[in-house]
């Protein structure tokens, strides 16, 4: 009896796995993973979807170049291949591309998505509800915006990288330009100022002789956003002044001439700090920027002695000057070129001044423009690097 | 009718039948029950005084020189005016251990132990020597439990040899050795062994009876013992521990345990014992104690890796992709680009044919296991990527889950984990990490509801065990080691003195 039932029990759980419907497993030889994605403005308003499938063949194989943009060839590293849909919507181009491939399209490792000029210019609101709303791109992903159309910087194939969006992800951890993932987009596009950067990149030159594709883009700059929009470029001089406010500052390398001293100075910056501090007296907004460096030489043409107090005193005030100029720069084209508050000031007094906020809010561009900003820098050189004299000339 | 209780052997004969002072008719009798028993010796001869005397033996069971000299030429050499009675003969013959009987079953019993019989006419009894002896293997280095440093004894197959073992490692009248007789036609004799100021009496009173129950034909190994007096039947774990190395014994009864010795297999049976017991080797104990923590969560770990790891690669790469690394992930696919089943697929693939490739090397003769381990691994590491049946990253994930569970020192534990990979992996190929997590939490669930004699098998986790992480979480030096395990009597855990470590003495104090 014990047995019978026993059986009958075997059975039926041997039908269980055959009764569940379908296996929802999905190998990776059924995905086509994307690696970078390009948005581009097409007409009518549509957008053009661009994507960087990462071609899964060995090392070797002979890729398989007819047909689609078969970008291997060169360096004989890994392949990619580049796609486009159009479609009035991300979405819709999504679905679109979807219909020309063999294998399900997956986002969950792109890191790197590039907005094309014009699309940036038309506004990047409605692309960005995809992004954020679909589960499978990450809110890491970094974003970048390309000079002319972002298929064109898909299509390129770096040397050195596996592909562009290795490069370009590359690139923003060594903190040349401003550092933007897709969420940290979002929190810039809805705190109080409405504006952000993304950084802006562009084709390198590529050397002559060489396949023209076998380039990079590398980050040249920013782009301005205002409610979503882009407004602006800031060059790489304004986008470092701009880190520098944002502490994003790692990898910085100073090299400016001290006033009434030959040759120049080169100071690589060991740590820096921003502090913005918000102040309203009476009716002047103003925001008072401390930012403290600690720098370390790198190179010295002046003559001057690195063991001599006064000297390196000097340095460090002509160095305090070159960075402050710097800043402020940045602050007119933020305040005056684009009125866009760049610097995150609105949420400063925000939080600060909730009630005059609450009164300034609905015209805050005019009060933005004529915020006092005052920045104080204070630089010191800790370490004159591995020797104390010049080499002597 | 025969009778056919564990306690008679099963010869349709009145074994209760006395021994008569006619020796004619003994003799006759055990005819009756050693016919056709080749190996049994019914030797007649005259003693000294000129009575009829026979001595009764079992070829190979006893030391045969010894028989003649000690037994035979006294007797022979008996004046006559001496006292023929049995027991004045018992006394003037030089043998260490003897005694009389007087019913025919005492003399057939001791016959198969190795215990020679005189019988004398005219007396009602007969003398029962102990000269048991045969030919047995020497004490070897323990074969499955190898150590770097410690003892290289290991029990065998004799069991006075394995008692006297233990009791020159605990030279103390408090450690007991009590002897059972287990199995209808075997009659294998089984000792029940415990330190008595040490051990709770109602574990060795649950040994006994458990032991006591048992009505089997054959005990044969230690392990149809342990199925028949484990606590639960169905589990895959193994719940008594077992060993063939006298240190590990001689530990575990200090630590409160009981053990069970049984005639015919150098494996002990060591009881209560937990899940971190069997994970432990006695190596831990003689190295350097970081060095025995270090190698304890090694183990540990791999004996994750060795029940997990195939089930996470699987449960990962078909339903997680978001979770790889994109380096490696992309580097995976490369390699997975041309194979041609699912990962669970080949999966299970390499691990059958791993196990098969484990079950015959260690059943082969040494001399053709190396040959399968060549052949095997061409087969699974080599030409099985070549073939692109399977990706090299799952060879990996084979080669590196056999490591692991091979790292596991007890082999029984070994092969649970081994056999449990196969449903983890199934869950994770049909539910994903989902799957694993639900298989993990059924495991988790059976161990802790599982008792080794009342004892819980994930004894860290039991109530009252306080001190039980300085010998699960670590390896705490022996001077911090001063609690027995709760296994022990309460009365006793104090097991040395608090002042052990040794620290540098204060001047004038």
């Amino acid at each position: 009896m014990k047995w019978a039932k026993m059986c009958r029990i075997l059975a039926a759980s041997m039908v269980l796995p055959l009764s569940a419907g379908c296996w929802d497993r999905l190998e990776i030889n059924d995905l086509a993973l994307v690696m970078a994605t390009g948005l581009d403005e097409a007409e009518d308003g549509q957008v053009k979807l661009s994507v960087q499938i990462f071609v899964p063949k060995k090392a070797g194989d002979t890729p398989n170049v007819g047909g689609d943009q078969a970008s291997g060839g060169g360096g004989g590293g890994s392949q990619t291949i580049v796609k486009e849909a159009t479609g009035i919507s991300v979405a819709d181009a999504v679905s679109r591309l979807q219909t020309m491939m063999s294998r399900r399209l997956t986002w969950e490792h792109d890191e790197v998505f590039i907005f094309g000029e014009k699309r940036a210019a038309h506004g990047i609101e409605e692309d960005m509800d995809y992004l954020l709303r679909s589960r499978q791109t990450r809110e890491r992903a970094n974003l970048f915006v390309s000079e002319g159309m972002a298929i064109d910087a898909l299509r390129l194939n770096p040397r050195l990288e596996r592909d562009v969006a290795e490069t370009l992800r590359e690139m923003t951890l060594l903190q040349i330009g401003p550092d933007v993932s897709l969420f940290k987009l979002l929190r810039m596009m809805r705190s109080a100022g409405k504006s952000a950067v993304l950084p802006y990149i562009q084709k390198l030159p590529s050397q002559p002789g060489v396949n023209p594709d076998n380039t990079v883009s590398y980050i040249t700059g920013g782009t301005v956003l205002k409610n979503g929009k882009a407004v602006g470029r800031l060059n790489m001089r304004l986008t470092r002044g701009l880190l520098w406010l944002h502490n994003e500052t790692k990898e910085a390398t100073l090299t400016f001439k001290p006033e009434g001293m030959p040759g120049s100075v080169a100071l690589r910056m060991l740590r820096s700090k921003a502090v913005l501090v918000p102040s309203i007296r009476g009716d002047r907004w103003s925001v008072r920027v401390k930012v403290d460096n600690e720098a370390v030489l790198l190179q010295n043409t002046t003559g001057g002695i690195v063991t001599n107090e006064a000297w390196v005193q000097k340095i460090e005030r002509a160095a305090s000057q070159s960075i402050r100029s710097r800043i402020e720069e940045t602050v007119e084209a933020g305040q005056r070129q684009f009125n866009a508050d760049i610097f995150g000031i609105a949420d400063l007094f925000r939080k600060h001044y909730p009630k005059h906020w609450k009164e300034a809010r609905t015209n805050w561009d005019s009060v933005f423009k004529e915020i006092r900003i005052e920045i104080d820098v204070h630089t010191h050189v800790k370490r004159p690097g591995m020797s104390n004299a010049s080499v002597p000339y | 009718m025969a009778d056919y209780s564990s306690s008679s052997i099963p010869v349709p004969f009145d074994m209760d039948r006395p021994i008569l002072p006619d020796l004619e008719a003994n003799r006759a009798a055990l005819n009756e029950v050693l016919n056709d028993c080749a190996d049994a010796v019914l030797h007649p001869f005259a003693t000294g005084d000129g009575r009829a005397a026979l001595l009764i033996y079992i070829c190979g069971l006893s030391d045969k020189a010894q028989l003649e000299k000690m037994a035979m030429e006294p007797l022979i050499r008996m004046s006559s005016e001496a006292d023929g009675s049995l027991s004045a003969i018992a006394r003037k013959l030089p043998i260490a251990d003897l005694h009389e009987a007087t019913a025919i079953r005492e003399l057939i019993e001791g016959l198969f132990v190795g215990m020679p019989c005189l019988l004398v006419d005219g007396q009602a009894c007969g003398l029962i020597m102990n000269m048991a002896d045969w030919e047995k293997r020497g004490i070897d280095e323990p074969m499955a439990e190898s150590v770097v440093r410690g003892p290289r004894e290991g029990f065998g197959e004799s069991l006075d040899v394995n008692m006297s073992l233990m009791r020159r490692r605990l030279r103390t009248p408090d450690f007991k050795m009590k002897t059972m007789t287990v199995g209808r036609l075997t009659r294998t004799r089984v000792v029940v062994c415990y330190i008595q100021s040490v051990a709770k009496d109602s574990l060795v009173q649950e040994v006994l009876s458990r032991l006591s129950r048992i009505d089997t034909d054959g005990v044969l190994e230690s392990a149809n013992i342990e199925e028949l007096i484990q606590d639960s039947t169905l589990s895959p774990f193994p719940q008594l521990l077992s060993t063939e190395r006298p240190d590990v014994c001689a530990a575990s009864l200090m630590e409160g345990k009981a053990m069970l010795m049984i005639e015919g297999t150098p494996f002990a049976l060591i009881a209560p014992t937990s899940l971190f017991a069997l994970l432990q080797s006695p190596e831990d104990y003689y190295q350097r104690f970081m060095m025995g923590t270090v190698i304890r969560w090694l183990r540990y770990t791999f004996f994750l890796l060795a029940l997990l790891f195939p089930s996470l690669y699987v449960a990962i790469l078909t339903y997680h992709q978001e979770m790889v690394p994109t380096t490696l992930l992309l580097s995976i696919a490369k390699s997975r680009e041309d194979i041609p089943f699912p990962a669970l697929v080949e999966a299970l693939l390499m691990e059958v044919s791993f196990e098969a490739l484990r079950e015959a090397g260690v059943r082969l003769p040494k001399q053709v296991g190396s040959a399968v381990s060549i052949v095997g691994a061409l087969v699974i590491g080599q030409a099985a990527t070549a073939a692109g049946l399977v990706s090299p990253p799952m060879v990996m994930v084979v080669a590196l889950t056999g490591i692991a569970s091979f790292m596991i020192p007890h082999y029984s534990v070994g092969i649970s984990v081994r056999l449990l990979r196969f449903p983890v992996m199934l869950l994770a190929g049909f539910l994903g990490l989902l799957g694993l997590m639900l298989g993990v939490i059924a495991l988790v669930i059976h161990l802790a509801s599982l008792r080794s004699f009342g004892e819980p098998y994930l004894v860290f986790f039991r109530r009252g065990a306080r001190h039980a992480w300085k010998d699960t979480l670590i390896r705490a030096p022996s001077w911090a080691l001063g609690e027995r395990p709760a296994t022990a009597q309460k009365a006793n855990a104090d097991r040395q003195s608090m002042r052990n470590r040794p620290t540098p003495q204060k001047e004038g104090g």
